[in-house]
This record gives C-alpha cells, structure tokens and sequence, in this order.
C-alpha cells in the first residue's frame, strides 16, 4: 500500500469564507493570497466519496472519513478507509507543521499487517490513492514559490465573474517546485465574491499531460463557503485518459474533536 | 543450477530494475524546462472537458458508505503454485481460502473483533492421483484456523486495553525479527508467504497509555504456538538436513497455557518531529524451537522440538528525512538456546540420554539498519542489512558467529495504482544463498484481483539453511476477491 496524504486538510480545493463587499485593484499574487487564506474552520469532519473513472468509463469507489484539527497554525489530521473491501480500516494520519524547517509527520496502518508505521512524505507529486489529484493538489502549494500573472481579469465561470490567473515555477525555485508538485505551469479560475478555486488546469511535466479542475456544488456550511464535489480530469493530446470525483457529505466544521483522535492507537482500533 | 543460474536470476532482476529506471526520468528530469512547455496546449480555455458534461450529475445518486455498529467483511482467495525444477516438477498448491472477519461496535469506547479462515489444499488430491507424491507437499492440506478474536476498549482519554487473540506488531523492519517479538512467523514457505499472512495472532492482553509524544504499551502473552514449521515431507521441511531413518523427530512440545508461562513484553515509544523511537523489554518465548533428545527408541534417535524462554532489550527507531525513511533496529537476546553440531557425536560416543547436550546458551545481538526511499513517483525503495552476531561464539554452536541477511524491495505503482509490480531479495550471507520473488498485482476492479509472480531460491553453499530448497522454484497465480 502506498502512501496516503492529506485530503483532511482540504485546503487548495475546497472552502472559503471571505466574502468581498468591493474589488480594490488587486494584483495576481494577492488574489491568490486570499485564496489561500480562506477560512476553513478550526476542525472538520466529513465523508468522502471518490469515484476513480477509466478511459472505459470503469468505475472504482472509495469511501473515506477524514477528521481534521488545527492547533494554532498547525493541523492534524487523520483518515480512514471504509471501502472498499480491500483497503477498508486502513488509516493514514499527518501532522502539518506550519514552521518550514520541520518536516510534516506522517504514519500509515495497514490492517493487513497491522502494524503502524512511519512515512517518509516529501515528494507530493505522485497519484493520491491512484486517483488524479496529486498529494500536492490536496495538501496545497506553497504560493510563494510561484509568479502569478493575470490571463483574464474577468471571466464568467458557471455564471459567476472570476479572475484566470497563471501561476509558474519562480526562476531560483523552478527545480524544486517542478519536482515536489510535478506541475510545469497552473491557470487558476478563482471566484471574485468568495475567492474560491473553482476551475484549474495544469501542466504536468511527467508524461506531458493536462489535467482539469472543478469545483461544484458549492454552497455554505456552517457559513463557510464549500464545494461538495471536486473533479479532476487528466487529458494526454486533448483525450480524456482518466478521472476523478471526489464527493463531500455529512461535513461538519467547528465541532469539538478529542486530542487522542490523533494517536497511532486510534489508527490501530479505527473508527 | 549453480553460477549459470544465478547469473540468470540476477540478471532478471537486473533487467526489471532497469527497465523501471527507464520509465522513471520522465518525471525526475533536469528543472532547466525551457521548451518543456512546447507542444502543450498554451490557452487557458482549449479540450476543456467540462464543456460539454456535467460532473455533479455523475455522483448526485452515490452515497457514502453509512457507519454501522455491525461490521462483516473478508475475502475468498484461490492460491495455485507450481514447482517447475524438472527434477521436482509439480502443482504445489491449489488452495482456495474463505477469510471472514466481523466486529461489533458495543459504543464509543468497546468493540469486539473475530477473524477466521479455512482452506483445503486440493494439490493434495491432485498430486496424489497423478503422481503418487501426495506427501511431498508444504504444509496442512486443510486448516480452519481463527486468527482474531478479541475485546478492544478506551479507558478515558489515557488508557486502552486489547484483551484475546491477537497481532501486535512492533519494530521499524518490513522484514526481520528483532523487537518485533510478541507473534511468532509462518516459516513454512520461505518467499512465498506474503508479510500480511506472515505473523501468527496469540492470546495476549495488551494495556496501552498514551501521554502526549509518549506512548507505553504493556504485554502479557498467554499462547506460545512457535513459529508454523513445514514438516517430514515437505518440499521446505524445516528439519530436512536431519532426516534419515535414524533419526524420528516428534511433534513441537509447544509451552503450557498457565500462568507460570505467562510471556511479559514491554515497550516505550517516544515521537518526535521526524521520527519515532522506541525501547523494548521483553521476556518471551523463542518462537523458533530446539531439539531435546529423548533417547533411542528402536534403534532410531528421537528428538522433540521445544520453546525455551529468551529476554531481550532492544530499541527501534525510524527518521524521515524528505522522501527518505532511515531506520535502525538492535537487539540483545540474553541466553538464546542455539542447537549444537556435535549431538549426533555425543550421542554416538554412547553417553547416556540425560546427559547429550543438544543446545548452548548463549547472548545474541541483532541489528539492523535500512532505508526505505519514495522520493520517485509511485515507486517505492526499500533496502535493509541485518547483522546476528553470537557472543562467546563456539566450535560446536551450529550457526555462524555472524550471519548476515540484506533485504531490497521494490514496488512500482502504475495504471493509477491498478497495477503493481513488485520485486524482493532476500541474500543471506554473502554465498549461502538467494531468495528473489518478482510479482505483479493487477485490480481487475474494486474487490478482485490477480497477483502472478515468480520465486526463485539460490544456494551453492551446501551448509547453508537455504541449500536444500535450492531447487523449489515456484510460479504462483492468487486471485482475490474482496467482499
């Protein structure tokens, strides 16, 4: 079983709760700056459904509960598969520093081996759960490694007016950024009214796809703005190689989450 | 067999490690991307593939698995290996298996495990009928055993207790034993048997108290079956260098359920930013046994395999440093009973049966260091070197003073994960042999897949453990079905 990352953190995707009364002149950057620095509650719990779907239209189905908490700047987050079959009760747990000079803390349990064990998680550039988002797409991107530039400064997108921004590698960081994300350039469609993410396509340098982003279904819960469903799409030569669709319900932010919830013990007896 | 072979298997393996290595740089390459982006589309608009679909209406009838107090789950597995070494040419397993596990949540803080299984080999049947080498075949040809049976419970916010049949796995190696020291292995098919069926559960309490980055778990241990040895027959008979038909070796004499046999394990985990280190203390049961002499019966030499307390002090720790996970594992075994070479000298020179001595006492340190690298996408490296080194090391002990084991694995995930390849050598000593498995796991769909791989064992070292099963090679096919 391979790594699992932090979908608990639902961070670059999902909720905002920023609303903007009036449009000062803003610049790419700090767009993207309020994009990131949406509210998205002190805990959050939620089921998920992620739909995997082939370039035959064969569909595979996961089921997953993840719990979330944040301590300060800090976030702790802990999930588990509850379908299907073969990897239910597996349980992946990481704690998110906000200093950069600690690495996150990240540990698997495999049922099958029972057994706890840690994990190295740098390289987020790889296939969350063999699904189209990468761990960076759910972990999130540091925005200060990247130069945003603006494509459009209003578009409308599923009827609401956007801003289409580019983001690219900065210069000195472009090895690094390349390699941790896998992306060689992004476009961003971020809402104006709530400076939601809510379409993407990105340039991904292994195997010179494009891959598509959507936000859907969104609406307020517990007055925080959230999408219900993200999908990805990867396209190799503009044909649809595979997709993704996650499905959010039973989401619930600020509710009082037990400390203990984030122990290697609790991965081991599962929900 | 011999050089030319092995020549050949390490070649294999060489070609698969390259050929992954080819595929890799695509996404490992140089940062300098001028013209990377050649070729791509550059608008921000064109082959959307949201145009034309509606995405929401694919998932708007699907819905969450809902939690339930009553769980029931498990899978059927067909095993088939082949022996195809001409001069032992045979179907070693066609096994189906029926795995059921189910727990019930009581509330909050107690639920209740129980998993089983049973198989039947029918190889059994089939090699019988039609080559009359019925028993020249690996372990049980049927077994209904119960794996998990156990109480779980949260005892405020501190403590928790697990009470029955159970796993605890501990230590920071994929492979070796070294305080991994409550569950004794399936020995009976070394490089067949996957690490997920490898530990054997045991009755045990296991009382656990967490205390911010520390945790302590305490370990009482009330079975002690050893670990599962293939016997007289099998193509990996555990005692295959003794037989003769002067020698008859009984069943294990496995230690009594009492409370006098009580096994005590211990351990202190500390977690730290990066890494986690553990000590252990434990005063258990060997889980590989010694022979006893009994005496001559007949003419004919009798042994019986028993289980002899061992303490051991060891610590266990794992650093994660960017895609690296560096661990170090050590070990001291106070008092490990190892089997003497000279038994059959002594009993020989006609001294009485009381007096053979079949086994030294002596100290043993195991350590381990590896690495385990994920820093390429979907592929994960995993490398570990284990040194056994016996203390106060005799003439007469029948194992080296120091044995060496390295452990590689490679696992490359593809297909968005419905495809594995994977790729496991085991080297023991530097010339007493190989065990290299290559396998590939495709999921044909959610719940059912095909693993089908190959084992190869390798050793010119005619005193090496490894050396008699040199020549069972094995094709495997399993499938899998998941419910």
């Amino acid at each position: 079983m391979k790594k699992i990352l932090i979908i608990v953190t639902l961070s670059i995707f999902t909720v905002t709760g920023i609303t903007s009364t009036g449009f000062a002149r803003l610049t790419a950057f700090e767009v993207v700056q309020k994009m990131d620095a949406r509210e998205d509650g002190d805990t959050l719990t939620t089921d998920t459904l992620m739909i995997l779907i082939n370039k035959n239209n064969q569909k595979r189905i996961r089921n997953i509960k993840n719990i979330r908490k944040d301590y300060g700047l800090d976030t702790k987050g802990i999930i588990f598969f509850l379908s299907p079959a073969d990897v239910r009760n597996t349980a992946y747990m990481s704690y998110d520093w906000d200093d950069a000079a600690k690495e996150d803390d990240s540990w698997l349990y495999l049922p099958a081996l029972q057994k706890v064990k840690r994990i190295a998680s740098s390289d987020k550039s790889g296939s969350f759960m063999g699904s189209d988002f990468t761990y960076s797409d759910i972990n999130g991107i540091k925005i200060n490694d990247w130069d945003y530039t603006f494509v459009k400064e209003n578009v409308k997108t599923d009827g609401f007016d956007t801003w289409v921004i580019q983001g690219l590698p900065k210069i000195d960081l472009k090895a690094n950024v390349i390699k941790e994300t896998g992306y060689l350039k992004t476009m961003m469609w971020i809402r104006k009214d709530n400076h939601m993410l809510v379409k993407g396509k990105y340039w991904v340098k292994k195997g010179r796809k494009i891959k598509y982003f959507k936000a859907g279904d969104i609406k307020k819960v517990d007055d925080i703005w959230t999408a219900h469903t993200l999908t990805m799409v990867t396209t190799v030569k503009g044909k649809v190689t595979h997709s993704s669709v996650l499905k959010f319900s039973n989401i619930q932010y600020n509710t009082a989450i037990d400390d203990a919830t984030f122990t290697t013990r609790r991965m081991e007896r599962g929900l | 067999m011999g050089r030319t072979r092995l020549k050949k298997v390490l070649g294999l393996f060489l070609m698969t490690f390259l050929l992954w290595f080819t595929v890799i740089p695509v996404g490992i390459g140089t940062a300098d991307t001028a013209g990377e982006l050649e070729g791509f589309e550059e608008g921000y608009q064109e082959n959307d593939p949201f145009e034309n679909s509606d995405t929401n209406t694919l998932v708007q009838d699907m819905v969450q698995t809902q939690e339930s107090a009553f769980k029931i789950g498990g899978f059927v597995k067909i095993e088939s290996e082949y022996a195809y070494n001409k001069n032992n040419e045979k179907l070693s397993r066609l096994r189906p298996l029926l795995f059921i596990e189910t727990a019930y949540k009581i509330n909050e803080n107690y639920k209740i495990k129980a998993a089983g299984q049973a198989f039947y080999d029918v190889s059994y049947d089939i090699v019988a009928k039609d080559k009359n080498k019925g028993s020249n075949l690996d372990d049980e040809p049927y077994d209904a055993e119960l794996k998990d049976l156990y109480l779980d419970g949260k005892l405020g916010d501190i403590f928790s207790v697990r009470l029955g049949r159970q796993i605890i796995a501990w230590g920071d190696s994929d492979y070796a034993r070294i305080t991994d020291v409550i569950n004794p292995r399936d020995l009976t098919a070394p490089g067949l048997i996957d690490l997920e069926d490898a530990r054997l559960p045991v009755a045990a309490l296991r009382v656990s108290a967490f205390f911010d980055a520390w945790s302590f778990d305490l370990v009482t241990i009330h079975e002690h079956p050893g670990s599962k040895i293939s016997g007289k027959g099998s193509d990996f008979d555990y005692y295959t260098l003794l037989r003769s038909p002067e020698i008859s070796i009984n069943d294990k004499q496995t230690p009594d359920f009492g409370i006098e046999d009580t096994g005590l394990a211990f351990k202190v985990t500390h977690a730290f930013n990066g890494g986690d280190i553990a000590f252990v203390v434990a005063n258990t049961f060997d889980d590989q046994p010694y022979l006893s002499y009994n005496g001559l019966k007949n003419g004919v030499m009798v042994f019986t395999p028993e289980y002899d307390r061992m303490t051991t002090y060891g610590i266990s720790s794992s650093l994660a440093k960017g895609s690296s996970l560096f661990k170090v594992e050590t070990a001291f075994r106070q008092e490990k009973k190892i089997m003497r070479n000279d038994v059959l000298a002594q009993i020989s020179s006609g001294i009485p049966a009381s007096s053979v001595r079949t086994t030294g006492s002596e100290d043993q340190v195991s350590a381990l260091t590896g690495v385990e690298y994920t820093g390429f996408t979907d592929l994960r490296l995993s490398f570990e070197a284990q040194v056994i080194h016996t203390l106060n090391h005799q003439s007469y002990l029948g194992v080296d003073e120091n044995k060496y084991f390295t452990y590689f694995q490679a696992t490359k995930a593809m297909l968005n994960e419905t495809l594995e390849l994977a790729l496991f050598w085991v080297c023991m000593n530097p010339g007493n042999g190989n065990i290299l498995r290559f396998s590939t796991t495709y999921d044909v769909f959610d719940g059912l897949s095909v693993q089908a791989g190959v084992v190869f064992y390798e050793s010119e070292n005619d005193s090496s453990d490894l050396h008699p099963y040199k020549d069972q090679d094995r094709i495997f096919i399993r499938v899998k079905y998941s419910f």
